[in-house]
């Protein structure tokens, strides 16, 4: 058993759990994190702030901030109602600050969503995206000339479906299907962008691209133009096919998952964040001075952690934060009582494309305005804790599409809370 | 004395027919299937660049294939070495080495008579941290074997006997009369003034002390200078055997009377003439194998030794290495397996005890155990090189173990590991079909690929094929592996427990655990693909027997 | 359109009547108004009984169930897995019951084996160990969906004819017999005729609609099953729980998976085969007694088939006779109709020749039945339903430069591109939902998660659907799917339903696409 103490304890390695790890660690204070894989290893890296409202109605938005205004009249429990603007921004903000300087720039003007293509070929509204998708945007707007260029054996990734779909508003799409050079068979975007970094492998696959390029402005490709050097593979095939080179995402296990896991896992150390990678919290005990001793582990408890304060974001059902059992969601760590809707039967709906999205979606910790969860009792359950992300409960991050920008605002605003508290000397 | 000259002859003559059946056997013995004479022969024109290699020399003098051991390693075979060509070339060719430097020859004459003692002295000190080293380092000591205690009682004997041979003989005062009743003319005044000196200066302890006023002694030695000193420096230059002589004094007369001085010297001769006669013998061969194979290696490391054109060289090249070891042990203190030495307790794993076998395999004599376990040992070794570049003795071991490989794929004792990847699923599967749960298997308490718990969090999300080394470094995957990670284990969730045994994937797994430790739904994707080639393994070698 | 005999109904009762006919020469049609199996032969438990679970209640179909069992394993192996089964009490189930079990079972010529509790338990890992009494017998395990698919093919290489989508709308009787059927053909969309001379209703809980349409009566009672289908097979045999019949006694293996049933709910309508959350955990909690880890495995997803039950009588569902119906509706003036409903799986045969004979008796054929000595040639079409089968084909394979489409049960693009092309044209409707119905694909524990957008791509690319269609075939499959995931929403699939949610609404928007074209 090895003993660890810090300021902060951050429970949970997704979006939340690595941008509270991030703003806690930027603040001077000691951080451990524990957490296991599947957060941002899935992420598409759209940073998501608010793109439906209301969900029943489908009604999609152009301005995230605006659309916000009516969201928090409207829903009064959602997380969005104990934030600023502001704060959101600026959250927003240092997360992506974080990204640049590890590699990984950020397009998007923050202040209206982009308007991007998925590889089922519908149009996905987000606010923030990585420089390497930014031009289809851009494309899909002008409705340019632009080839999108598919792989045999890249699956889910079909040039036919986006021009089906696409391009029945974008003629001037066209697609080609070629095949990835050096490579056979089965093809996973990781394995595609490691090859990449070798400059003769670009020069080869522009070699396969340009008898299909024709007059096209844009060349689209699935995502995985290499891992952290992205922005110079993407520059150099732009310069070697004379049109300009964008990303769109592929299917799960997505590029982007690979390029955020690399971006923290170099990035938090040197802030000194001291990770415990797939291990969970398996024992919580509070302190009633205040802080907690947390025992984390993989197969077996290994580290004893005895924190000052804690963030709790352990995400949802995927991210094990709830578990549904038969009869009840419970939380998993503290056991904080779960907001859900009455009965399972509730849980979901019988349609899987209800607009209305599912109830157990919304299910979640209940919390104050500094985002400290609430216990059974309604009061707070520990002062120290805080929690982030799709742990709360009020909101749908999936049908909303507040995914990332709701766990890194929420995250940031528990961070401040949290600093201001721990200097404040409790 | 004469004795010995006398036994000299034919136990040298004896040491040179054993060390050319040696080089016969050697030349029988095959390891990567070159026998001809003919290729051997082609190996001649070759010994002259080898003879003549000034990196080879260099290595050889510096001993700097011992700097792998660490500094203290390097000090320690510097010592022994420079001790016993020292006492080589100033003692027991002593007059040659005078002849050489025009100088006139004397045991007791410095400067013989100070470097005997002080490469005496080096090689005794070398010789203490040797058996320290074999004392003190845990698996050292459970390899050494009677050999090794052998050659070193025999050196350590030759040096120590010597040592106190010399001490015996200064504390006799038997030496002292005989010599001064042939060399000194001087009456009973003087004798007792060269007593005096003989006492203080030369450590002899006579029956009655002798008086040693100063004023004797200044007189005395006036006398010394004159008669003795032109073949005798004094004590205080053979500062070992002084010091020794000065301890054992009080034993001096009964020392005397069983005349230890000619015991001590008869020894000091056997020592010698069995380390002659032993010298064809194991590891005692090494003064004369280890130079030549350091002149073989020419300064070279091993891939580069690899390049070599002529087979018959190479194989010439393994004899001499598998001859050049000295069981020193260095290559297993740093083995990167040697963990399943300590667990497993088969010998072989060890680089040290598998070159041993791997002369006896070269030339079939290994059977029943032995060979099984010469087989598992070179199974597990992971060809990582370290032995090798730690080698004092220059044996290209990385050399020996891929050309024994060989022969052990074909005689299909290296292990499934080395002829099931290249076979077909089905060819796999045809062997391992069939094959009842081994005996392994049963006594393991956590089964993981039988129990469907394993694989209850599986999401399809592919993210262990996604990280995996092998797949991504495999041009297409399914004609190499048949299935990717995440597909053995949907094959193990649906029963196909064959199939994933037949997969290219369990057998080019190189249990890097990226799979394990990106997998969000705590699949143990690493440890299950290890657990089946324990299975395929296990039952694969139980069927044979 | 002309034949001799019309059947209605592709069901396991109508495929069996099609071939048994065809193999005695008789020209004959079967009209489906969906796909083969839409009813309770597509949403049953698989089981072959051995006829053990009727011998205390019902000696007659117990028999019955033994005769046809070892026929159809001799006749069509290929659709059987010979599994045997158990009869298992625990502590606090009826002693008594299950002690008079061997004498019922002997009674009606059923082998039977007493088995020492902890040799079954050595047999079957995940017994309980509360168990008191186990019994062998010679149950096994039934792929309908492979059954209909040889029936169907035996009967078409004989000259029959099969007609899918095809749903009839009314009856034109003249002179005390039908005349002319009228039906909607919705893959032409267009209305045709048929006359024949012979019409056959085995429409299973819809007998009573098709009855009615044709001025008969049948008084059809729905009761709908609804079973759990678990991640992976939990034991090699057939589980019964010995006790009085009762729901969730049943754990039938399905090749890779375990379906664990039944229930037996009275429902208004046949088209009301929803399976429910509360039925689910009432089963999981009641049979976990007899196989505790029956409450930690995964369930991948749940289903519902309507018994149609022939009403004879009150109380329980579950008494009335699992006996099948054949009606002559002679006795209501319409002398070439014919109803036969009812009965089980295990039986069809029996059913279908039953009623063939009295086929044959109206139409003056005297060729005897066949079906009980013939046996039934494997087909093509069903090869690919069966579990396991590709990877086994792939593992060994010599051509293996493929690339997996349905990840979780193995089914690389060759295999859909082979089912695809023997789909012919869709026109109009779901190839994904076909091409489940054909293979593995989307049965797997994703259940279409990640299978359903692979291939709506590969079909892009094959240029099976263009335009938005992919599209909205690909929500219509994941509604289907859906229909099966939520009653067992509970622990791991949960997470695995979030993931889809995200990969089809967060990034894919799906939910926001337009069903229209």
């Amino acid at each position: 058993m090895i003993d660890i103490s810090c300021d902060v304890m951050v429970i949970g390695a997704g979006h939340a759990g690595m941008a509270a790890a991030l703003f806690a660690a930027q603040k001077g204070l000691s951080v451990a994190q524990a957490g296991t894989t599947g957060g941002i290893d899935f992420g598409s890296g759209f940073i998501d702030v608010l793109g439906v409202h209301p969900t029943a109605k489908l009604l999609e938005h152009d301005d995230p901030w605006s659309a916000m205004d009516s969201l928090r009249r409207e829903i009064p429990d959602h997380p969005y109602t104990r934030l600023k603007t502001d704060e959101i921004k600026e959250s927003l903000r240092e997360f992506i600050a974080f990204l640049d300087a590890q590699g990984l720039p950020y397009g998007g003007d923050g202040q209206s969503n982009l308007r991007l293509p998925t590889p089922a070929g519908t149009v996905k509204r987000t606010c923030r995206a990585p420089q390497t998708m930014i031009p289809g945007a851009d494309a899909l707007a002008s409705k340019a000339p632009c080839l999108a260029v598919a792989f045999d054996g890249l699956k889910g990734f079909s040039g036919h479906q986006l021009t089906e779909t696409l391009g029945r508003h974008w003629p001037a799409l066209k697609s080609a299907t070629i095949r990835f050079p050096g490579l056979d068979g089965e093809l996973f975007p990781e394995h595609m962008a490691l090859a990449l970094s070798d400059a003769k492998r670009r020069e080869a696959l522009a070699e396969a691209v340009r008898p299909h390029l024709g007059d096209a402005q844009y060349v689209a490709f699935p995502a995985m133009l290499g891992i952290l050097d992205c922005t110079k593979i993407t520059t150099h095939l732009s310069q070697l096919l004379g049109a300009t080179v964008f990303e769109i995402p592929t299917l799960p296990p997505p590029i982007m998952g690979t390029r955020l896991r690399a971006a923290f896992d170099r990035g938090l150390p040197a802030l000194g964040v001291r990770t415990l990678s797939q291990k969970t919290v398996r024992g919580t005990q509070k302190h009633p001075s205040g802080g907690f001793t947390f025992t984390v582990g993989g197969a077996r408890d290994e580290y004893r952690v005895s924190a000052r304060s804690a963030i709790l974001a352990t995400g949802r059902f995927f991210g094990k934060g709830l578990r549904q059992e038969m009869h009840g969601i419970r939380e998993t760590v503290f056991d904080i009582p779960v907001a859900q809707p009455s009965g399972p039967d509730e849980w979901y709906s019988q349609e899987f494309f209800d607009p209305k999205g599912h109830p157990a979606d919304r299910s979640g910790v209940r919390f104050d305005s500094s985002f400290r969860p609430l216990g059974p009792d309604g009061q707070v359950y520990h002062q120290n804790l805080r929690a982030a992300g799709a742990i709360l409960c009020g909101h749908d991050w999936i049908r909303e599409k507040c995914g990332t920008g709701l766990a890194v605002a929420t995250a940031w605003k528990a961070v401040q809370s949290l600093t201001e508290q721990l200097e404040g000397g409790n | 004395m004469d004795l010995f000259y006398a036994a000299l002859l034919p136990v040298l003559t004896l040491a040179v027919l054993g060390l050319a059946f040696r080089a016969a056997r050697a030349m029988r013995s095959r390891l990567d299937g070159v026998t001809g004479l003919k290729d051997r022969l082609k190996a001649l024109p070759g010994i002259a660049a080898t003879l003549l290699s000034p990196k080879g020399w260099f290595d050889i003098l510096t001993l700097r294939r011992s700097l792998g051991g660490g500094p203290w390693r390097w000090m320690t075979a510097a010592l022994i070495h420079a001790g016993f060509i020292g006492l080589l070339v100033v003692h027991a060719f002593g007059p040659w080495t005078a002849d050489l430097f025009d100088l006139y020859y004397e045991a007791t004459l410095d400067p013989f008579y100070f470097l005997r003692d002080l490469f005496g002295f080096m090689l005794c000190l070398g010789l203490l941290m040797v058996i320290c080293r074999r004392l003190f380092m845990p698996r050292l000591r459970r390899i050494t074997r009677p050999m090794d205690w052998a050659l070193l009682i025999i050196v350590a004997g030759i040096g120590l006997s010597g040592v106190f041979w010399q001490a015996a003989k200064s504390v006799s005062p038997a030496a002292f009369e005989r010599m001064t009743e042939e060399y000194f003319y001087g009456g009973e005044e003087e004798v007792a003034a060269l007593k005096a000196v003989w006492t203080v200066d030369y450590d002899v302890v006579f029956p009655r002390r002798p008086d040693t006023s100063p004023e004797t002694l200044e007189f005395g030695r006036e006398l010394n200078a004159d008669s003795c000193s032109s073949c005798h420096a004094p004590a205080s230059s053979a500062f070992m055997s002084s010091a020794v002589a000065k301890v054992i004094s009080p034993a001096a007369p009964a020392l005397e009377r069983i005349d230890a001085a000619a015991a001590l010297g008869t020894l000091h001769g056997l020592f010698i003439l069995a380390g002659i006669l032993l010298l064809p013998i194991g590891k005692f061969a090494h003064v004369l194998t280890t130079p030549l194979n350091l002149l073989r290696r020419r300064g070279r490391s091993s891939s580069e030794a690899a390049r070599e054109r002529s087979s018959g060289e190479m194989e010439a090249a393994r004899q001499e290495g598998l001859a050049a070891c000295t069981h020193c042990g260095e290559c297993s203190l740093r083995c990167s397996v040697a963990p399943a030495y300590d667990v497993l307790g088969i010998r072989p794993v060890l680089p040290s005890e598998k070159i041993g076998e791997l002369g006896a395999y070269a030339s079939g004599r290994l059977s029943g155990k032995r060979l099984d376990d010469f087989g598992s040992g070179s199974r597990i070794c992971s060809q990582c090189g370290r032995c090798t570049d730690v080698c004092p003795s220059g044996i290209d071991l990385q050399d020996l173990w891929l050309s024994s490989l060989k022969r052990l794929k074909e005689e299909k004792l290296a292990g499934p590991q080395y002829y099931m990847p290249g076979k077909s699923p089905s060819q796999r599967m045809t062997a391992l079909r069939g094959l009842a749960e081994s005996r392994a298997e049963r006594a393991r308490a956590e089964k993981l690929v039988a129990r469907k718990e394993s694989y209850l969090g599986c999401v399809q999300c592919t993210t262990c094929t996604s990280v995996c080394t092998v797949v991504n470094a495999s041009a297409n995957p399914a004609r190499e592996l048949d299935f990717t990670p995440q597909q053995v284990m949907n094959l193990l969730r649906m029963g196909l427990v064959d199939h994933a045994l037949g997969a290219g994937m369990t057998w080019n797994c190189v249990t890097c655990y990226k799979c394990q430790e990106h997998c969000p739904q705590g699949v143990p994707v690493a440890d299950v693909l290890f657990e089946l080639r324990n299975i395929a393994n296990a039952r694969l070698r139980e069927g044979e027997d | 359109m002309e034949t001799q005999v019309l059947i209605i109904g592709g069901g396991a009762t109508g495929t069996g009547l099609l071939r048994d006919l065809a193999l005695r020469g008789v020209p004959c049609l079967l009209i489906e108004k969906r796909d083969l199996n839409a009813g309770a032969s597509g949403g049953n438990h698989g089981l072959l009984h051995s006829g053990g679970r009727y011998v205390s209640g019902d000696a007659e179909a117990a028999i019955e169930c033994r005769e046809e069992g070892e026929i159809l394993k001799k006749l069509a192996p290929q659709c059987i897995e010979e599994t045997n089964g158990l009869f298992v009490a625990v502590e606090g189930d009826d002693e008594s019951f299950a002690s008079e079990f061997p004498s019922h079972c002997s009674r009606c010529g059923i082998p039977c084996e007493e088995l020492d509790p902890d040799e079954a338990r050595r047999l079957e890992p995940y017994l309980s160990e509360k168990t008191v009494a186990a019994y062998e017998v010679e149950d096994g395990a039934i792929d309908p969906f492979m059954l209909a698919l040889d029936n169907v093919a035996h009967a078409a290489a004989h000259g029959a004819k099969i007609m899918r989508n095809t749903r009839v709308t009314g009856f034109d009787s003249e002179g005390g017999s039908i005349k002319r059927v009228h039906v909607f053909d919705e893959t032409e969309q267009c209305e045709r005729t048929i006359e024949a001379e012979i019409v056959v209703n085995a429409s299973g809980a819809w007998a009573g609609e098709i009855a009615t349409m044709a001025g008969a009566q049948v008084g059809v009672i729905c009761s709908k099953g609804t079973l759990l289908v678990t991640q992976d097979r939990l034991s090699t045999r057939v589980i019964n729980r010995l006790r009085k019949p009762s729901d969730a006694d049943i754990l039938v293996p399905g090749g890779t998976v375990s379906i664990l049933g039944t229930t037996s709910v009275r429902v208004d309508s046949p088209d009301d085969a929803v399976p429910t959350r509360e039925e689910c955990v009432r089963q999981v909690e009641d049979a976990m007694r007899m196989m505790p880890v029956l409450e930690t495995t995964r369930y991948i997803r749940a289903y519902a088939g309507i018994r149609p039950l022939i009403s004879l009588g009150g109380g329980d569902d579950r008494n009335v006779s699992r006996g099948f119906s054949l009606v002559d509706h002679s006795d209501e003036n319409i002398n070439n109709f014919i109803t036969i409903s009812g009965g089980k799986l295990t039986t069809y045969r029996l059913m279908a020749e039953k009623t063939a004979d009295m086929v044959c008796a109206k139409i003056g054929v005297s060729k005897p039945c066949l079906t009980r000595t013939e046996p039934l040639p494997s087909s093509v079409s069903g090869r690919w339903t069966e579990p396991g089968r590709a990877p086994r084909e792939f593992a060994t394979g010599d051509a293996r430069a493929e690339v997996m489409l349905c990840e979780c049960e193995l089914i690389p693009r060759s295999v859909i591109g082979e089912v695809v092309r023997g789909l012919g044209d869709m026109r109009g409707r779901s190839a994904l939902n076909a091409i489940n119905l054909r293979s593995r694909m989307g049965k797997g524990p994703c259940q279409g998660a990640f299978c359903g957008p692979r291939v709506t791509s590969f079909l892009y690319d094959e240029g099976v659907v263009g335009g938005m269609r992919g599209l909205a075939e690909l929500k219509s499959f994941t509604q289907r799917r859906w229909k099966g995931q939520r009653p067992v929403m509970w622990g791991r699939t949960a997470e695995q339903t979030e993931l889809q949610e995200a990969l089809h609404c967060a990034l894919l928007e799906l939910e926001l696409t337009g069903d229209q074209e």
